[in-house]
């Protein structure tokens, strides 16, 4: 028998995916398991979920983690609407176009250590203020290089809207928003969540007393123990919730997105 | 000037004063808080940190190297071989784990490594970096092997090529500037990771993350973790150039 390309790549392509989900299902079923230890299994229980709720520490570092997305990400998306607002009919490569890229590339580790050196300078608190900014850095230049394609250089439908009449307010209003409306989605999508998600500028920039949920689950997993928060399988039940609420989003954004891309 | 261009103003001011002014700040005075240029010159010859840098280059490395052996192959069966659901399939497979906190991933695989009997260190913390960026290399195998253009290799095919000759001749020359951009960021990513390593590492697994973050948010010693941060930054950005000069080259090659 031949074995042929198509088969041999069809396997590797699904042992592939098998060893990127085991560690995800592990979590999971550690979750499930009776035993606050590791990779022991004394039979199926929900009870490190009922916990979740009365865990205070936990729910006000998921409050905090909400507020920061939510905020660093609108503020982002608005200062980026702004901005391509005033360079709509520039097609060509721009001061600000350069300006974005650097905070893309730079390892977030580096930003992180020279804002807190930068704050701490000019004695700006380290707490919710200091994250969000931090967090709102990153995001302006996603939300802007997300957002470029869809805004810039005026399209046809825009000059036709004027030619009949149309106020450019009302212009940018009915067909230019409109028009951009993907773009503001995937844009607030993927900043929401790169915030959401954000551990080394948060672990560097906040201060004392505020606490993201990837801090508060960094902490505990630094210092385990079988104390009711802190054991393992507790942890586990905490992220297996948090990994599938941040897989299905991506998993919709990515349909949606291949699903735009097939299209155009 | 235009006075449209003004609405331009808050996104500059912000990248300036939260981005660009940091930056300039650790470079300049931060690093010479110990005095300039002993910072630097600390930074660059302490055998100490020789460890880190050796180490984590060696990490980056091998898990950007494991990243590609791994993901290239699916790229290729995603782009060529699989029909539109299969496809999509795979690549929200692939993609969405990006999405999931890095930590959530190191700690995942640290249960997984626990569980079956395999301590914190130098390799389970090469696995852990492997595995967080492999979706950034397999985005960009992915659109480097969606350059190739299926009649291409068909075309091959009919000349009289193997499979594996289309691979090697056709489908490989041209989306290597892509795998190369994607290897690119997974190697600045690994090298200056720092949550994988503080779950993963244990006492031996160290990159030049877990550098900067003892000597600034543990040692107090500002100044060299500045110089550090400069350097890396100098590094990153030697990555960039490369990683945009081929993707340039790309373009205006076309």
């Amino acid at each position: 028998m031949r074995l042929d390309a198509k088969t041999l790549l069809r396997v590797y392509t699904f042992t592939v995916l098998a060893l990127v989900y085991a560690p995800i299902a592990a979590l999971a079923v550690q979750s499930f398991s009776e035993s606050p230890l590791i990779g022991v299994w004394e039979g199926f229980t929900l009870k490190w979920y009922s916990m979740i709720p009365g865990d205070e520490r936990a729910l006000r570092a998921l409050y905090n983690s909400l507020s920061v997305a939510a905020l660093s990400a609108l503020s982002s998306i608005v200062i980026a609407l702004l901005a391509l607002a005033g360079y709509r009919r520039v097609r060509r490569v721009t001061l600000v176009d350069l300006a974005v890229y650097p905070p893309l590339i730079l390892p977030d580790i580096v930003e992180a250590v020279a804002l807190l050196m930068f704050l701490v300078y000019l004695g700006f608190p380290l707490g919710f203020y200091s994250v969000l900014v931090g967090h709102t850095a990153f995001n302006v230049a996603y939300a802007y290089i997300i957002l470029a394609p869809a805004l810039r250089g005026g399209t046809k439908l825009e000059e036709a809207a004027r030619t009949l009449g149309a106020s450019p307010l009302q212009v940018f209003i009915r067909v230019t928003l409109p028009l951009a409306a993907p773009g503001l989605i995937s844009a607030f999508t993927l900043t929401f969540l790169l915030s959401f998600t954000d551990f080394i500028k948060t672990l560097f920039t906040t201060g004392p007393g505020f606490e993201t949920l990837p801090l508060m689950i960094w902490n505990r997993a630094r210092r385990p123990g079988l104390g009711e928060y802190s054991s393992y399988s507790y942890l586990a039940a905490l992220s297996t919730l948090l990994v599938a609420s941040s897989i299905s989003i991506a998993a919709v954004y990515t349909l949606y997105a291949l699903r735009r891309g097939a299209r155009s | 000037m235009n006075p449209s261009r003004l609405l331009a103003a808050p996104l500059i001011l912000y990248l300036i004063v939260f981005f660009y002014a940091p930056l300039l700040y650790i470079a300049l005075v931060g690093a010479s808080i110990e005095g300039f240029p002993r910072s630097y010159i600390e930074a660059v010859s302490r055998p100490e940190f020789h460890v880190f840098y050796i180490k984590g280059a060696a990490a980056a490395t091998i898990a950007t190297l494991m990243a590609i052996i791994l993901s290239v192959p699916v790229a290729f069966y995603a782009a060529y071989y699989a029909r539109r659901i299969e496809r999509a399939l795979i690549v929200v497979a692939m993609v969405s784990t990006f999405w999931v906190d890095v930590l959530l991933r190191a700690l995942s695989l640290k249960l997984l490594f626990q569980a079956i009997g395999v301590s914190p260190g130098f390799w389970p913390m090469v696995v852990g970096l492997a595995y967080e960026v492999l979706p950034i290399v397999f985005i960009a195998s992915y659109l480097g092997a969606s350059q190739a253009p299926r009649e291409l290799i068909d075309a091959a095919r009919t000349l009289g090529a193997g499979p594996l000759q289309a691979f090697a001749r056709v489908a490989l020359p041209i989306s290597a500037p892509w795998i190369a951009a994607g290897a690119a960021a997974s190697f600045v990513y690994s090298f200056a990771d720092y949550a994988v390593p503080s779950l993963l590492g244990g006492t031996t697994g160290f990159t030049v993350g877990n550098l900067i973050y003892t000597l600034i948010l543990e040692g107090d010693r500002w100044g060299v973790g500045s110089a550090v941060a400069v350097m890396l930054t100098l590094v990153s950005a030697a990555g960039a150039a490369l990683l945009f000069g081929r993707l340039y080259r790309i373009e205006v090659g076309r």
